[in-house]
């Protein structure tokens, strides 16, 4: 007997792996049947897993060390993480850390005028915290407000290691 | 050809808009974000009955508290208000949500300072409850 999904020429090992793809949070990935399942009857079809509104805001790989830094590696405090995110009403930001050090973190907003500019210098304190995990662990971190502007993630952490990040934004 | 889609999750929510952008120069006197002076003269916002929240953020210049008060009505009309303290050193930004008792046709959004100060401040509509 065949699930309605596999009518639409997905398998069973597809959706599973797609189910898996979206419990470990990674939202808003179009899943496109391969060409060869494909019919002439359901060419148009995308499997889409997660939240429609959830996107990718940021990737990014860093050593973080005992310097406060953006994960886009910006010791500048004034330089936005990321930018034009008023639409956002959940961000969230998940990764992988490669040590055992504890990563503290910042998260911080602020708005800008219709130019895009910054209403003014400084940043708004929206969330800050400690991510513990032995090495090679994962962790997710939602900002506590959503639909600011601008935002900047900062990071530390008092042992050299590299972190794997990804934020995605949800409408 | 039957073209269909299949969507897992819920649809996206929270809408939001832009709208006011404001440099103002704030003291004793009451004034709204638009520098009209007054508690219940003129609205800031009018037909916000899609409105169920907003979100005043801004910069403030100095050390003196703000203080926003929000009166709503139908713009003649001002039925109910409520106020919101903001406290903060010069340069700091300030975040406030306002959630009105029941959605209103009108709103003035009025701020008074205890010293005189700029402060620069973008207000948002949310078309649903997200707080």
């Amino acid at each position: 007997m065949k699930l309605p999904f596999e009518n639409r020429g997905i398998s069973r090992r597809e959706l599973l792996k797609g189910m898996g793809a979206a419990a470990v949070g990674m939202m808003g990935w179009l899943i496109a049947r391969p060409a060869e399942a494909m019919t002439a009857e359901s060419e148009a079809e995308l499997l889409q897993i997660g939240s429609p509104g959830a996107e990718t805001l940021l990737t990014s790989m860093l050593t973080v060390n005992n310097q406060e830094r953006d994960l886009l590696n910006s010791t500048n405090s004034q330089s936005p993480t990321l930018d034009r995110c008023l639409p956002y009403g959940r961000v969230i930001w998940s990764g992988r850390k490669a040590g055992s050090a504890d990563i503290q973190y910042r998260v911080l907003a602020r708005s800008t005028d219709p130019s895009g500019n910054p209403l003014g210098d400084g940043w708004y304190l929206v969330m800050q915290g400690t991510i513990s995990g032995p090495a090679q662990s994962w962790f997710r971190v939602e900002f506590a407000q959503g639909n600011w502007d601008q935002y900047r993630v900062e990071v530390a952490s008092a042992v050299s290691q590299t972190v794997f990040n990804r934020i995605v934004g949800v409408r | 050809m039957k073209r269909t889609r299949l969507q897992i999750g819920a649809p996206p929510k929270g809408r939001v808009e832009v709208l006011v952008y404001s440099i103002l120069r704030v003291d004793a006197t009451p004034r709204d974000l638009l520098g009209t002076l007054g508690v219940d003269t003129s609205p800031t916002l009018v037909h916000c009955e899609g409105f169920r929240s907003f979100v005043w953020t801004g910069r403030k210049s100095g050390n003196a508290d703000l203080l926003l008060s929000v009166v709503c009505g139908n713009g003649q009309n001002w039925v109910e208000s409520f106020s919101v303290p903001i406290s903060g050193s010069a340069g700091s930004w300030f975040r406030v949500e306002v959630k009105p008792p029941k959605i209103y046709p009108a709103y003035r959004f009025i701020v008074v300072s205890g010293g005189a100060q700029e402060v620069r401040s973008k207000l948002i509509g949310y078309k649903q409850e997200v707080f």
